[in-house]
């Protein structure tokens, strides 16, 4: 039974690299009852050089795709984008912050984009996680038919969806001291582990060009979730998922820890299907005792 | 009558004149940029702008008729290079595309190529249909493209579109869609010989005896 319809901006890590975190979120999704309503015509978010202050014509992407979610929000009746990707949930919610917030920006964009209606900046930019926290952990909780218990879960965040606090309203919850992985992963019956790297960057696009930058960090992330005696390191975003997977290469096997995307166990905890790694899931199931999902 | 530059040189011609047309009645004799006059082939790739109209456009030269005060020039021939690509060795992915042509990522969604088109495809939307992992929608949308290079020219983020087109076509038309059994079971009997003697037959014809033949042809409804 669909509950909620939202307009959903799933980002090309998500389409391309990492198709298991958007049909996750799917199952997620279905079990939960909310509609994720893909905006047609999404353009690429711009990533970080969207964000470059004296270039509007870096918003360019993101107001295209804001301009398409408007008018098909106007045909379901809703203001409001989830986003799954960290990075892009970061650019685009920098975005509508800077077009709320300057006047001139949103008439220079407006007038450029000439091929379009206008943008009234009235989207409302969500998290996915931050959805979820309104739609309320206790309404996902009860929605646990197999709920992880003894699973030990480093929650990651990285840095997108806590920083920078300017424009005010970019962190999905406190950047000093986030709770809102912990209280999902105590939702769906597992135990968060609270490690002190947790909120550490993990060398973001370093990766390119000096990998050993990005490795290194990793590792220490990786490092401190195990001396923790986590099972797994959850992660919301496919590049630090990206880099972590290559911290874990460069690691001995048995100091490595299985990275995995929030909404996979959360597929996995409502009964739905959690396009993990067979290896992870046997293991996750073997923890808790459980069957494998479907 | 209409005044138009070329090259900057005004000229007076008719105005029911295409571009190409015109050039050639004012005493130019094409060597180059004219190709197949039809609007199929995009040799006669033509920018303008128009008196006190700041924007650049673009047209074909055997398909645009001559307005009063158009600067005109030819740009018979694109500058790009055609980067090598063995379609055996691919996948049909947003991945592999960004491999042979990286600089789709650094598309603006500024819409300038769009506007440059002259067959009035929708350029931008095909480049972001690429980066959205859907080569399907590239292809349809592309389909009609002429490869003038025209949206070339003017992106600001130097992607030459045409090209990362026929790249994306290629991969889905291989990989994508389903091989047509007509075509596989035709080009067998062909190759078995089983036209042969009917080619034959043909190739012994007189004129008058094909014309006659053609006119009573059976027409395929």
């Amino acid at each position: 039974m669909i509950i909620v319809e939202v307009l959903y901006y799933p980002g090309c890590s998500l389409k391309n690299t990492y198709p298991e975190f958007e049909k996750s979120a799917y199952e997620v999704c279905e079990k939960l009852g909310i509609e994720l309503v893909e905006i047609p015509e999404w353009s690429c978010c711009g990533v970080v050089p969207s964000l470059a202050t004296d270039n509007v014509m870096r918003h360019l992407g993101a107001v295209r795709s804001f301009i398409n979610a408007q008018e098909k929000g106007k045909e379901i009746g809703t203001n409001v984008i989830v986003i799954l990707c960290s990075m892009c949930y970061n650019v685009l919610k920098r975005v509508n912050l800077i077009l709320k917030e300057e006047v001139d920006t949103l008439e220079n964009v407006n007038d450029f984009i000439d091929d379009q209606p206008d943008y009234v900046p009235e989207l409302r930019v969500t998290h996915f996680l931050t959805f979820l926290k309104e739609t309320g952990f206790e309404k996902l909780q009860e929605k646990v038919n197999k709920p992880l218990t003894c699973l030990k879960v480093a929650t990651y965040y990285g840095c997108a969806l806590l920083r920078p606090n300017k424009p005010q309203g970019v962190p999905i919850d406190d950047p000093d001291n986030p709770v809102i992985l912990e209280k999902l992963v105590k939702s769906i019956g597992a135990e968060p582990v609270h490690f002190p790297f947790r909120a550490e960057c993990c060398g973001n696009y370093h990766i390119v060009l000096e990998p050993s930058i990005a490795e290194m960090r990793t590792r220490k992330i990786i490092g401190s979730a195990k001396s923790e005696r986590a099972d797994l390191i959850l992660s919301p975003c496919p590049l630090c998922t990206y880099n972590l997977g290559r911290g874990n290469e460069s690691l001995d096997r048995s100091e490595q820890v299985p990275v995995v995307f929030f909404t996979q166990l959360l597929a996995l905890a409502l009964g739905g299907k959690s396009y993990l790694p067979i290896e992870v899931e046997e293991e996750i199931l073997e923890k808790i005792g459980g069957q494998k999902s479907d | 009558m209409a005044t138009i530059y070329i090259m900057g040189k005004a000229y007076k011609v008719p105005n029911t004149l295409t571009i190409m047309k015109a050039i050639e009645y004012v005493g130019y004799r094409f060597i180059r940029s004219c190709g197949c006059r039809g609007g199929f082939c995009g040799a006669c790739t033509t920018f303008y702008r128009v008196k006190s109209d700041y924007k650049l456009q673009v047209d074909l030269a055997c398909q645009k008729r001559v307005e009063d005060g158009m600067y005109i020039v030819q740009l018979p021939f694109i500058p790009a290079e055609k980067p090598k690509w063995d379609l055996d060795k691919m996948k049909p992915t947003t991945d592999e595309v960004i491999r042979v042509f990286p600089e789709i990522t650094r598309c603006l969604s500024c819409n300038v190529c769009t506007q440059a088109c002259p067959q009035d495809i929708e350029v931008m939307r095909a480049i972001q249909a690429i980066r959205r992992g859907d080569l399907e929608d590239a292809t349809n949308l592309t389909f009609d493209c002429i490869s003038c290079g025209a949206c070339s020219i003017r992106c600001p983020a130097e992607i030459t579109q045409y090209q990362v087109f026929q790249l994306a076509r290629r991969l889905y038309g291989k990989y994508e869609t389903i091989p047509s059994k007509h075509l596989m079971e035709r080009l067998k009997e062909t190759e078995e010989g089983k036209f042969d003697d009917e080619v034959t037959k043909l190739m012994g014809m007189e004129l008058e005896e094909l014309k006659e033949l053609y006119k009573k042809r059976e027409i395929e409804k």
